[in-house]
């Protein structure tokens, strides 16, 4: 999933002399290698506190936003995810496909960094990108050993999380799901 | 032992027995050994046995009759022989009674069988006898009511359309709840 309107050349600008990457908005990044960034992200599993990865990922949904124009609501589906899945992958967080099972929306990531067992470091990037994308918290729980992350309120994140950790696969998941007001 | 052994053993005790009897001494025997102090007694054929010794005044008393070799080989066979022998594979068979044990009683289910209405002739040449069956019922369906034609469409579904905007499909994905 990639946006044609997406120009991702120049995203990146290395000043050697100073010695420093800026992203095409001007924020200033850094190169780290998974194997630095993946004992940070573990220990932050471990310390059930992912609020650093939530708040890089929101940094990826406001370049996003950036790239957009402005908000992500009433655009189309199609250029908002378009856009997203090449921030995600200027950033070296794997290819995203996204799926549609009825209501349900499951992100799927390919090549996605191996930075802790259950891919909670990178549900929790994926949860600040599309909190950020649609000006609310969502959270992104795991599903299966795919790649695959469940896009659902945070209030239910649990929940989901349990039945996926019990061996439960998207299909089962989903059946147990329903609209709220229906 | 089986009886023929038994019987066989009984007659010839019977004629042990009976040549012990006393009976003439026969008339020419050999002369009887004087018995001396010196010499031991030494035993005679069965011939001399039956003869009447020649007695002293010290064996005037009467002796224990002194079995013969015969009797002797005959109570030796009756006490070493062992009984009859049993094949291996011949069960043993042991039947015990417990009297405390309750008795058990069969009892039988079956219906006791009239013998006041017996068939006085064979059953293949008595013709069957008529019984006045009751009559079978009459069919009778139990009225069902049945619902008339439908005036509309049985089914109807309710589809949504596809989310158009990225706002819509997040507010309907974080709309679902655990049933």
């Amino acid at each position: 999933m990639a946006d044609a309107s997406f120009d991702p050349g120049g995203y990146f600008e290395f000043d050697l002399a100073k010695g420093a990457v800026r992203a095409r908005g001007g924020e200033r990044v850094l190169v780290l290698s998974d194997d630095v960034l993946a004992p940070l992200i573990s220990a932050a599993v471990e310390g059930g506190d992912l609020t650093a990865v939530r708040k890089m990922g929101r940094q990826l949904g406001d370049a996003v936003l950036g790239q957009l124009g402005g908000s992500a609501g009433e655009r189309p589906i199609e250029e908002v995810l378009g856009h997203a899945a090449a921030i995600l992958s200027l950033f070296g967080w794997g290819r995203l496909e996204m799926e549609r099972w009825g209501d349900a929306l499951v992100a799927s990531l390919e090549a996605l960094p191996a930075l802790d067992d259950d891919h909670l470091g990178v549900a929790a990037l994926l949860g600040g990108l599309l909190s950020a994308l649609g000006g609310t918290e969502v959270a992104c729980v795991p599903v299966g050993r795919g790649g695959r992350f469940m896009v659902v309120d945070p209030s239910v994140a649990q929940q989901i999380w349990k039945w996926a950790r019990g061996g439960d696969d998207v299909g089962a998941i989903v059946s147990r799901l329903a609209p709220e007001n229906a | 032992m089986s009886a023929e052994q038994v019987a066989k053993l009984e007659g010839l005790l019977e004629r042990i027995q009976d040549r012990r009897r006393p009976r003439p001494a026969p008339l020419a025997v050999e002369a009887a050994e004087p018995i001396t102090a010196e010499r031991p007694v030494t035993p005679k054929a069965p011939a001399l046995e039956l003869a009447p010794e020649a007695e002293s005044e010290d064996r005037a008393a009467p002796r224990p009759i002194k079995p013969t070799p015969m009797e002797q080989a005959l109570e030796i066979e009756l006490e070493s022989s062992p009984p009859p022998a049993m094949e291996d594979d011949e069960p043993v068979v042991e039947i015990t009674v417990d009297d405390d044990e309750p008795e058990i009683t069969v009892t039988h289910d079956e219906p006791e069988i009239d013998t006041s209405e017996q068939p006085t002739a064979p059953l293949g040449t008595r013709a069957p006898a008529v019984a006045a069956s009751p009559a079978a019922p009459a069919r009778e369906s139990l009225p069902i009511s049945r619902p008339g034609a439908p005036a509309g469409p049985v089914a109807r579904v309710v589809s949504r359309p596809a989310p158009r905007t990225f706002g819509e499909l997040l507010s309907r994905t974080l709309s679902l709840r655990p049933r």
